[in-house]
Order: structure tokens, then C-alpha cells, then sequence
């Protein structure tokens, strides 16, 4: 290992980490899927659901 | 933030000028902020579907309060703060005993198994532990400050902690990032 590394050199390393890591979203739901779930939720007919019900303190 | 980093239009301008349904108004909204959002969620949760569920329980709040929101050229950082806000808040509930025993399969949920298809080098692996290990608070400072470029003084408003605080935690984070980090060098 060599010396200790700038604080520079370490926000870049830790900047490209996380643009990488923000990038596992790839079985995310769609922004259409989202926005149908948002609507069934505040929007004029109300049929919601939510992706995962028991989120504690949510509804 | 700048303003034209708030980008396109808001919902309630839609409104005015489409004349369009509400239903229609929000899936403009949502298709404009969605995918910044989500990966604001996905890594402070570390959890894809906790991520999700911040984000919708965000949009929700955000959609309904959006009266209270003055400055149309805020709308970015204050979608922001809702769903980072809301994105801690799930996370803190899974650290705790109660959301362990409710939903134990999160613990094992980030780590493994990333995409296989991707290659992930020994650093990039030695940070996605560190940063898994951090609390969400100071997930979410690195993830503002570092990721989204906001300034220490906006993430501390975003987060609702003081500033020195929010020095407080990134000094503290970028320890243990720089420790792992440095470890895992070849």
C-alpha cells in the first residue's frame, strides 16, 4: 500500500463509486409503473397500492 | 442549485398551460424526476426495493403538498430533501430491532448479489461495504453533498441537521470510506 491518499483523490474515487453503485437500479419499476402508483394513490380515482404494504409508519 | 437545473416544467404550470387531468400532471412529474430520485434512494437505502418505496412515498407527499412550494425554481432540492428524508427514515426503521424482526430479509439484501454483468473491481467492492456500513444519516450527507453536489450548507438544510453536523459525518464517512478504500488497493 502506499502513502495516504488527498481528500481530492478520495471524493473523486468515492464520487465514481457512487454515480456506479446509483446505477443498480435496474429492476427498479418503471417510471411509468411508479407514476401509475403514485396516481392510484393522489390522483382522481384512487385504487393504491404500494410496492412493499408493511413499510412501517407509511400510510 | 440553479435554476435550470430544476428543469422543465412544473406540475402546477402544467396544469395551467395543458389544461391537462391531474392524472396526466403527475405522470409529468413523475416521469421528470424519477430516475434522479431513485438513485438518491438507492443509495442512501442500499435496499432497491426500500429505495422504491421512498421514492413513491416521496412523490406522494411532495404531490400533495406542492401548494406550499413557492419558488418553482426550489422544486429540485426540495424533492430532494422529501424523498432523502423519507429514504433515511425507511432505513433507520430497518436497523432497528423491530425492522429486523419485520422484515429480516433486507440484511442480506445489498451486499449480494450485485450485477453480475458488471465488472466490480476490488476498490469498488471495499466501498460498497464501507457504505453499506454507514448509518443512513451519514449515507445521506455523502450521497448530497458528494453524488448530487450539493453544498455542506444545502445538505444541511435538506437533512434538517446543523451544519457542523453535517461536517461531522462526512469527515467521519470519508474516514472509514478512505480506510476500506486504501485497504483494498492492489
Amino acid at each position: 500500500m502506499t502513502g495516504r491518499m488527498s481528500d481530492q483523490r478520495l471524493d473523486f474515487e468515492i464520487r465514481q463509486f457512487l454515480a456506479w453503485q446509483a446505477e443498480e437500479i435496474g429492476d427498479a419499476p418503471s417510471a411509468t409503473e411508479m407514476a401509475a402508483r403514485v396516481k392510484a394513490r393522489v390522483g382522481e380515482s384512487r385504487t393504491g397500492f404500494r410496492l412493499t404494504p408493511n413499510s412501517p409508519g407509511s400510510w | 442549485m440553479s435554476t435550470t437545473e430544476t428543469g422543465g416544467v412544473t406540475a402546477e404550470r402544467t396544469v395551467k398551460v395543458e389544461g391537462a387531468s391531474s392524472d396526466a400532471v403527475i405522470a409529468t412529474f413523475v416521469a421528470e424526476h424519477y430516475d434522479r430520485l431513485l438513485r438518491l434512494a438507492r443509495l442512501v437505502c442500499q435496499d432497491k426495493s426500500d429505495a422504491a418505496d421512498a421514492v413513491q412515498i416521496g412523490l406522494e407527499h411532495a404531490w400533495r403538498r406542492r401548494s406550499t412550494l413557492r419558488d418553482e425554481r426550489r422544486l429540485k432540492p426540495w424533492l430532494d430533501r422529501i424523498v432523502v428524508r423519507e429514504a433515511v427514515r425507511i432505513s433507520k426503521g430497518r436497523r432497528s430491532w423491530l425492522g429486523r424482526l419485520l422484515r429480516p430479509q433486507v440484511e442480506v439484501g445489498w451486499i449480494e448479489p450485485p450485477d453480475r454483468q458488471r465488472p466490480e473491481p476490488s476498490t469498488m467492492v471495499a466501498l460498497r461495504v464501507a457504505f453499506e456500513r454507514l448509518s443512513p444519516e451519514q449515507r445521506a450527507v455523502v450521497t448530497l453533498h458528494i453524488h448530487a453536489g450539493y453544498t455542506v450548507a444545502e445538505t444541511a438544510a435538506m437533512v434538517g441537521a446543523p451544519t457542523e453536523t453535517v461536517r461531522s459525518r462526512l469527515r467521519l464517512a470519508r474516514e472509514r470510506l478512505r480506510q476500506e478504500f486504501e485497504e483494498s488497493r492492489p
